[in-house]
């Protein structure tokens, strides 16, 4: 089902580097759908703090590598809301692939070992965030039966 | 916030650089078919170099008088259509607005400030050319009033 040479793991200390840069991906081309996502003029030093800090944290991040060059990566956070029977809910915060590396199955590989780890903490449901003018997002999510869940609304102050 | 709109200048080069590479960078997220090159942006400037000095392009850029710096970009060409009445045509080449400064109308500033441009330099009609899955190029130009004119087919020649 998947491309050889694909191989999924947590995110550690050597995949620095490589990771800030795809964060700094992600975010932008997010960027391009709302100025509400524009980035900051210290972005691409801001996504290095990020990978320093999403490596080892309680975020799930996990990084795609094909043929050993990291090329995607995924970035979930479990929140908790005691009132609701499901308990538990893992949102995709970040999912990117290098546009070389499309089309190769890599981004719901990411999302499928997620789902396992997810399954093991006893999380119920997976979402996923990103901008809701991002298309490109959208149809990817749908294609993997992802469904509208969570409506966000926003204006400037 | 006062924005201004004018031609671009040997000054404002790396600022243009720099929206252009992005512009680059968002077709090819958009579509993997427009894989940009390693040295993107020597590219990019070699070719903003080359159209802030050349006669028959236009680059206007979009100034915030505020803190001097860019806001967006417009760069068209005019083409000779030696088939075809009007023979001369601005063809739109680059459209950026920085993410910060969307949804302020900047965007239609520039596109009728160019074909004001275009029009000051013989063209007769206005075309512009975007990848074919950038739905905010679509919607852009289709709510300012531009009609379907021709279309380019991809197909990779694997030898």
């Amino acid at each position: 089902m998947y491309e050889p040479g694909l191989y999924v793991r947590p995110a550690s200390e050597k995949d620095l580097e490589r990771l800030a840069r795809l964060i700094y991906r992600f975010y932008s081309f997010n960027e391009e759908f709302d100025p509400a996502w524009a980035l900051d003029e210290d972005a691409e030093a801001i996504a290095r703090e990020l990978a320093g800090e999403y490596i080892g944290s309680d975020d799930l991040v996990l990084v795609a590598e094909y043929d050993n060059e990291v090329v995607g990566y995924i970035r979930i956070v479990v929140v908790e809301n005691r009132i609701l029977a499901s308990k538990r809910l893992g949102v995709i915060k970040e999912l990117y692939v290098l546009p070389p590396f499309r089309g190769r199955g890599i981004a719901s590989r990411l999302i499928a070992e997620a789902q396992e780890r997810l399954g093991d903490m006893g999380v119920k449901h997976i979402s996923a965030e990103f901008p809701a003018a991002n298309y490109v997002a959208e149809r990817f999510y749908r294609a993997l039966s992802f469904r509208p869940y969570l409506s966000m609304y926003l204006r400037e102050v | 916030m006062r924005i201004t709109i004018r031609h671009g200048e040997e000054r404002d080069v790396d600022e243009i650089v720099d929206m252009v590479s992005k512009l680059k960078l968002l077709n090819e997220e958009l579509d993997p078919h427009f894989k940009v090159v390693d040295d993107l942006e020597e590219q990019v400037r070699r070719y903003v170099e080359d159209a802030v000095k050349s006669s028959d392009t236009i680059v206007l850029v979009a100034e915030d008088e505020d803190t001097q710096a860019l806001a967006g970009v417009i760069i068209a060409r005019i083409v000779d259509r030696i088939f075809y009445k009007p023979r001369l045509k601005a063809l739109i080449t680059d459209f950026y607005v920085k993410p910060v400064y969307r949804r302020k109308r900047l965007g239609t500033l520039l596109l009728e400030r160019i074909e004001a441009e275009a029009t000051k330099r013989g063209a007769g009609i206005l075309t512009a050319v975007y990848p074919a899955y950038n739905s905010i190029a679509e919607h852009f130009y289709e709510t300012h009033g531009f009609d379907k004119l021709q279309v380019e087919r991809y197909k990779p020649i694997t030898g």
